[in-house]
């Protein structure tokens, strides 16, 4: 079970890979990355907000509330995380998910030294191919799809894994 | 949106800039004043994202801005993403032992 954030979830949704990362591995969001990703996008106009929402009522993306505890609240606070970066961390530590996808820099340092594992929206799509989810074409259109919004070196490093193991 | 009154002076090279952006969108200086400091605080937040040592809701929030309007303004400004490659070998291997 993965956490994701908004930054992840809405680029999965533009490169088109969201449901079917979602139909292998059960997707998890907070209350504020729906906020974020459906309600915020709705409100702007952004179309993916509207079938970010249908996976939602589909129960293809589960919405999980994290209790908010003592300790995770002082880190929260701490930290000075906010909004969806709050909400998935929340959920890691309700033990809601057992992994938090992001693909924000200063967010997986954070994340890396509580020892929280984390995976990156490519990283999610080489996942489905490995485990034979999807054919290693299906697996580069969807990742050429991501190149437009991921860093250079996220890219490379995938692409390096997905040639690599031809 | 609060508004806080605050005094300031500017160096003549400024005084241009905004005299420029007030004839440019027929507005008054104190709209142009507060027009150019936007631009410079999305200008801020967008490098600072970029060097990774904001987060994205951070970076939001600075520029004053929704999260899905920041993510469009990176794009924009040609900032991808800002994972290292550190960062995604760690990803990668998590979910090689997801097996």
């Amino acid at each position: 079970m993965i956490g994701i954030d908004s930054d992840t979830l809405i680029k999965l949704t533009r490169a088109g890979a969201k449901e079917v990362v979602a139909s292998a591995v059960e997707i998890v969001v907070s209350p504020e990355v729906k906020k974020e990703t459906v309600d915020e996008g709705k409100s702007g106009g952004f179309p993916d907000a509207f079938e970010i929402e249908r996976n939602i009522k589909r129960g293809l993306i589960k919405v999980v509330r994290a209790r908010k505890a003592g300790e995770t609240e002082t880190i929260v606070r701490e930290l000075g995380l906010m909004g969806g970066e709050a909400g998935v961390f929340r959920l890691f530590m309700d033990g809601k998910c057992k992994a938090v996808a992001s693909g924000d820099q200063k967010f997986l340092d954070l994340i890396e030294a509580l020892n929280i594992p984390f995976v990156t929206s490519s990283a999610l799509i080489v996942y489905l191919w490995k485990n034979g989810k999807i054919e290693k074409d299906v697996c580069l259109k969807l990742m050429k799809k991501l190149e437009p919004m991921i860093s250079d070196e996220e890219y490379q490093l995938a692409l390096f894994e997905l040639k690599g193991g031809s | 949106m609060v508004s806080v009154s605050k005094t300031v002076r500017f160096p003549e090279e400024l005084i241009r800039v905004i005299e420029h952006r007030a004839r440019q969108e027929k507005v008054d200086e104190s709209t142009a004043i507060k027009q150019l400091l936007g631009l410079g605080a999305e200008g801020y937040a967008i490098e600072l994202f970029r060097r990774g040592e904001i987060t994205l809701n951070e970076a939001a929030r600075l520029a004053g801005v929704t999260l899905r309007q920041m993510i469009d303004s990176l794009q924009r400004h040609g900032v991808k993403g800002n994972v290292r490659l550190d960062q995604q070998r760690r990803a990668l291997e998590f979910v090689g032992e997801l097996g």
